[in-house]
This record gives C-alpha cells, structure tokens and sequence, in this order.
C-alpha cells in the first residue's frame, strides 16, 4: 500500500509537471514544471531504492544536474530580456508547430 | 505516520498545482519551493537523510532563490500569464495519467529502508558511481562558464 | 590498462588548457590549434583502440567497436565546427573551443557506456554545454531565442527520459542496461518505454517533437548549426541503438512499430517542409529532419543489418549535412545572405566551394557514388528483406522528392550567369576538399567500413 503512495505522489506530479509544459508559454514557468517532472523522477528513485542504492546515488546526481540546469536557463532568459527589455513578448511557443 | 506521509503528498500535489495555476509569478515560485520542501520530506520518510538533505539544500535553497531573482529581475507587474490549449492539455495529460496510473495499480513493493544514510551514499559514489559522480563535476564546469559567458556585459 | 580511456581524457584535457591558459594569455589562434590538435589525437587514439581489437568494461564505461565507431563520428562533425569556427567569432575564442570540447566530451560519454546513469549525465553534459554555443552571438536576438527554444525542449525531452529510467528503476531495481534486458518489466513497461521514446524522439527531432528544429537550427550561428546537426542528433541516435535492441528486446515487437511510424512521418514531413524553403539554412534544417528519418528505419527493421545501415546513414548524414552547412556558413559570410536565390552564379566564380556543396547535396539525395547512396540502399535492402516493403517504398519515395529539392539549389548555382563577388576564406576551403575526398571514399572503398559498421551492429544485440 505504502508502495503505491508514492508511486502516485510521482504520477500526480509528473502528470502536473506535463500540463505545465503543454500550456504555459512563460519561460521561466516552464522551467518551473521542467523541475517537477525531474521531482517526480527522484521520488521513484528514492523510494524504491531498496534493493540497492543506485537509485539514491542517481537522484543526487539528477538533483546536481537540474540546479546547472536552472542556472544556464536563467541565464539565457535574462539575456533575452536584456535584448527585448519587455517581458510581454518573451513568450516561447515551444510546443506548437 | 503513514497518514501524516499521504498530508505531505497531498500538499506536494497541491502546491505543485497551484505552481501551474497561480496567475502571480513570485506566489508559483513560493509554491515551487513548498512543493520542493515536501518532496525533501518524503525523502527524509524512506529513510533518505542525505537526499533529503540536498533536496532541501540545493532545491528549496538554490534553485528557488534562483527562481525568485530571475523573477525580480525580469517581470512587470500586471501582466497576467497567457495560456494556451486549456482543454486539449487536460485530455492529453489524463489519457497518459490513466497510461501510467492503470498498471501502477499492480506495484506491490515495499519502499524505504534505512540505507539512505551518508555514509552509505558517500561510499556508492566513489566506487559504483566514481565516473557519473566525477562527470558531475564537468557538467558544473561547462554550466557554470556558459552561464558566465551568457551574462556577462562587455561594454568595457 | 586503462589506455582505452585517453581519448576521452585528451577531450578533458584540452578544454582545461584552453580555459586556463585564456587567463594568462588572450588568442585568438591557441584556443583553435590546441582544440583542432586534441581531436586530432583523440580520434587517431581511438583508431589506435580500434586496431588493436581491445575493449574495456568497468566503472560503468565500455569502450568496444560501437562507442569507438560514434565516437569518431562526433569528433569529426567537432572538428569540421572547430576547423571554420575562427571565421565566425569575434571574441570569447577560449570559452566557444572549451564549450565544444566539454560537448563532445559528453557525447562520447552518452554512447560508451552499458549503464542508463552514464547515458542521461553524458547527454546533459553534451547539451548544456550547448545551448550556451547556440545562443553564441548573444547580442541577437535570433540566436538568444533559438537557445531558449533549445533549453525548453531539451529540459523537457531529459525530463520524460529520466522518468521513464525511474519507471524502470521501479519494476527492476537496476539502471544497467545488460541486466534490464534479464528482467522482465512487468505492468510498468508500456509507460516507461513510452516516456524514453518521446525523450528520445525530441532529441532526434523525429516528427511529432520536431518542430524546434528548424527555428534552433536557422538562428544558431552556422558552425554550431553544423555540430547540432552532423554531432548533436547523432548522439540521440547513438542512445536509442544502445537502448533498445539490447535492454529492451523483449518489447521489440512494441518499439519496431513505433519506430516505423515515426520514420514514415519524419521522411515525408520533412521533405514536403523543406520544398518550399527559401532560405537554405532552413531548408538544410528540414532536410536533416527527413534524414533523420531514413536512420529511424534501422530501427524500426532491428536486424543487424538494419542497424548497420543505420550506422552508415550516421556516418553519411555526418559527412554530408555538416559540411554542407558550414559550406553555406561560408558563403553567406561572403555574399550576406543564406537566400537560395543569391545562390546563383556561384558555381562560376568559386568552383571548389559550388562542387563541394554539390556532392554534398547529391550525397544527401541518395545519388551514387557517393555515401549516402550507399547507406540508403543498405537500409531498404534491409527493410525489404524483413517483409517491409511499404517502408522501402515510401523511403524510395522520399528521396526522389528530396533530389528535386537538393537539384533546385544546384540548378541554381550552375546554370545562371551572374557575376557575384565571393572570396571564401581558406578553412572553407579544406572543409571542401575534405567533404569531397571523405563521400566519395565512403561511397567506393566501403568494405572495411561496412565491415566495422556490422561489427558495431553486433555489439548491439
């Protein structure tokens, strides 16, 4: 039972993190869900690490990996809004063709 | 324990809704970081000290003060958050939540244990993990002068 | 004992040396020479490996005939972006030749490996230290935007393919790849295969996920447009062929079919997209989706010598997109345009460049002698051979519509009498005679690289 509390804890937040993704259109907000579905990906490696500690060790790499993530991310949105110096059109559509 | 456990997860989700939600940036980058603190607390849960420890360290710490710069650097006030494709993002995200969430019925395992313990970790990344823990190290590297490069002015 | 690891040293090495000695010294010419000169030595390196037949296998790093023979393709597409690299920048020299090393560190990292933990870091590695090289000229704003756009897709398609690792860290307890294929996934499998091939097809920009593509391609500066097309893609590619045939062959009835959809959509999408292009870069663009395509058939037939040909596609597309591009990169430095029109008369007043790219295109359309006819046939002999005829057809198909467009460009630069002005730096033009020598030496003494393709192949499975 316990077992399934944290698979949907994860499912529920993967699932958040994916409508973050398809609706939003502000960057830094979709940087914000990009870090759930990560979040969501740690708990199931956490939690069902219990045959060995790979799962562990993984997700502390995964948490490194996001923060350098997060860090060129800025970066780059900070320097679009240095160019534009509006936010309004720093819209992406990144998920439309 | 376990009922305070599922009010954890329930937060978790709740605030992870309200980061998507919220119409405020600063109010869904609060929630961001609640929701990162929880996640912390299911860790320290199973038994996972030092993952809870870096979760709220590194996330709630550094990725969501990160977050809240960016926001004050970048944002006008009054202007709402434009979203798109309300209605198909919802079908799309629960057909692949019935996907995901049909099979996972069957998962019986047991979760936690009490490995988790540094020691435990510091001794599986420098022997099974010596070269991914290693690589980390890299990918800071080439992040960190990137991201210098990306911000740095050169009007001098 | 460890020598099978040097070159992946030399490529840790040189980024290092570059970076420091920018502090004391700032040259332009020493970032350049000291990249160009530790690829060089990696790949002479790893062919070392390669003929003394050893392998290694510890610390979650394989090094065996796959991971060398990808390896020595990214490091060329590097080396084409490095050698013309000088041209295009203005400042910041040691940061772009650190970046790109860092990246190709990476890529060669995600496909030596047996373990699904060395793949995602090596991925990460190899794209974030690109999206900092794709938004390069950080004053325009096409360049910022393309990287954005880069940076969103990439989060996103890492993230689905971490949480499908997770999904199967959760029915098996283990992230190594030989042992995944030993355990059975249970109820969880069909989600999880799901979420690594949506992270996965957006790295490949296959079709439903492509359309980030062509926008980062066109606004990316055309060196790195060259490296995310001939090196960037592959690495996908290289991931996907490690993954699935071996760690999830049981599912393959599952995944081939997927795998055929997606190639069908991506070939014929891609080329309808690219006909009506009128700038070149974007018409390359389209054209590397389509190919892309063409690589996915492999995968979708899942012999041996479906992935071998898959493999050669690799190597042609390598050759042939990414010199291409940085032949374009080239003359639109000259003529300050990347206009189709503006093309004309160019075959006149710079021959080696209008052949170069020439042969480039014919090899990209499949023509023989060339390498890319030789990966095409291979690939729909193989589809032909597994009761899959429709793909062959449709893939034949294809590339007769491509030819019309790559004819279009050649028509264009051949048969118009104008008088342009070009005066093409001499970089461009060692890319050229390389480009020419390296298809057509692919195309006609493809025995010993068919050879080593079907034993890479055999690694696999």
């Amino acid at each position: 039972m316990i077992a399934f509390h944290f698979l949907i804890t994860s499912i529920g937040l993967v699932l958040i993190g994916l409508y973050g993704v398809i609706t939003l259109r502000h960057p830094i907000k979709i940087l914000m869900s990009i870090e759930l579905i990560l979040n969501a990906a740690n708990i199931n490696l956490v939690a069902f690490s219990t045959e060995n500690l790979i799962g562990q060790g993984f997700a502390s790499l995964v948490i490194a990996i996001s923060a350098a993530e997060v860090c060129v991310g800025l970066a780059i949105v900070y320097n679009l809004y240095r160019l534009k110096k509006d936010i309004d059109v720093m819209e992406v559509n990144a998920l439309k063709w | 324990m376990q009922s305070l456990m599922l009010i954890i997860s329930f937060l978790v989700l709740i605030s992870a809704l309200m980061v998507i939600l919220s119409e405020d940036m600063v109010h869904s980058a609060l929630f961001l970081i609640f929701s990162f603190g929880g996640v912390g607390a299911l860790f320290l849960s199973v038994g996972a000290q030092f993952l809870g420890a870096i979760q709220i360290l590194i996330y709630t710490g550094a990725v969501g003060v990160m977050m809240l710069l960016m926001i004050y650097f970048t944002s006008k006030e009054g202007k709402s958050i434009k979203r798109e494709g309300k209605y198909s993002g919802i079908v799309l995200v629960g057909l692949l939540g019935f996907l995901i969430l049909y099979p996972s019925i069957s998962i019986t395992r047991e979760v936690g244990g009490t490995k988790g313990l540094t020691q435990n970790i510091g001794r599986l990344l420098f022997s099974d993990l010596l070269i991914p823990f290693e690589v980390i190290s890299i990918v800071l590297l080439s992040a960190i002068i990137g991201a210098t490069y990306i911000i740095r002015r050169e009007d001098h | 004992m460890y020598f099978e690891l040097t070159p992946y040293l030399i490529m840790l090495i040189v980024p290092l040396t570059v970076v420091a000695i920018d502090l004391v010294i700032n040259s332009k010419r020493i970032p350049y020479l000291l990249t160009i000169i530790g690829i060089l030595i990696s790949i002479s390196l790893f062919l070392d490996i390669l003929l003394s037949g050893t392998s290694f296998n510890k610390y979650m790093i394989s090094v065996n005939k796959f991971s060398i023979y990808l390896s020595i393709i990214f490091l060329i597409g590097g080396i084409l972006t490095a050698t013309v690299s000088n041209e295009f920048l203005e400042s910041a020299h040691a940061e772009f030749y650190s970046l790109l090393s860092f990246s190709l560190l990476g890529m060669m990292l995600a496909v030596s490996t047996k373990n699904l933990i060395m793949i995602y870091i090596g991925m990460e590695l190899a794209s974030l230290s690109l999206i900092p090289l794709v938004s390069f000229f950080k004053k325009k704003e096409k360049s910022t935007e393309a990287a954005l756009k880069y940076l969103i897709l990439n989060g996103i398609s890492s993230a689905l393919f971490i949480y499908g690792i997770s999904l199967f860290y959760v029915s098996t307890s283990t992230t190594n790849l030989i042992q995944l294929s030993k355990i059975s996934l249970g109820p969880l499998s069909l989600p999880a295969l799901a979420f690594v091939v949506v992270g996965i097809g957006f790295k490949i920009s296959a079709v439903p996920f492509h359309f980030w593509a062509p926008d980062t391609f066109e606004g990316a500066p055309t060196p790195i447009t060259s490296f995310l097309s001939s090196s960037s893609k592959k690495m996908g590619f290289g991931v996907a062929l490690l993954i699935f045939p071996m760690a999830l062959a049981s599912y393959q009835a599952n995944w081939t079919t997927v795998f055929a959809i997606l190639a069908v959509g991506t070939m014929t999408l891609g080329n309808i997209a690219a006909i009506k292009q009128e700038n070149i870069k974007r018409m390359l663009a389209y054209s590397s989706i389509s190919q892309s395509g063409y690589i996915l058939i492999g995968l979708a037939v899942a012999t041996k010598i479906g992935l071998a040909g898959s493999l050669i596609q690799i190597l042609a597309h390598n050759l042939g997109s990414g010199a291409a591009f940085i032949l374009i990169g080239g003359i639109a430095l000259t003529i300050n345009t990347e206009l189709i029109e503006e093309f004309k008369g160019l075959g006149k007043s710079s021959p080696l460049i209008a052949l170069a790219l020439t042969i480039c295109l014919l090899s990209l359309g499949g023509i023989p002698p060339f390498a890319g006819f030789l990966s095409k046939f291979i690939l729909f002999l193989s589809a032909i051979e597994e009761n899959m005829l429709w793909l062959a057809v449709i893939g034949i198909i294809n590339s007769a519509i491509s030819i019309y467009y790559y004819a279009n460009v050649i028509k264009n630069m051949y048969f118009y009498d104008k008088q342009i002005k070009s005066e093409i730096s001499r970089p461009f033009k060692i890319i050229a005679v390389f480009a020419i020598l390296s298809l057509i030496a692919v195309g006609l003494g493809y025995d010993p690289i068919l050879e080593l393709a079907i034993e890479a192949a055999n690694t696999l499975t």
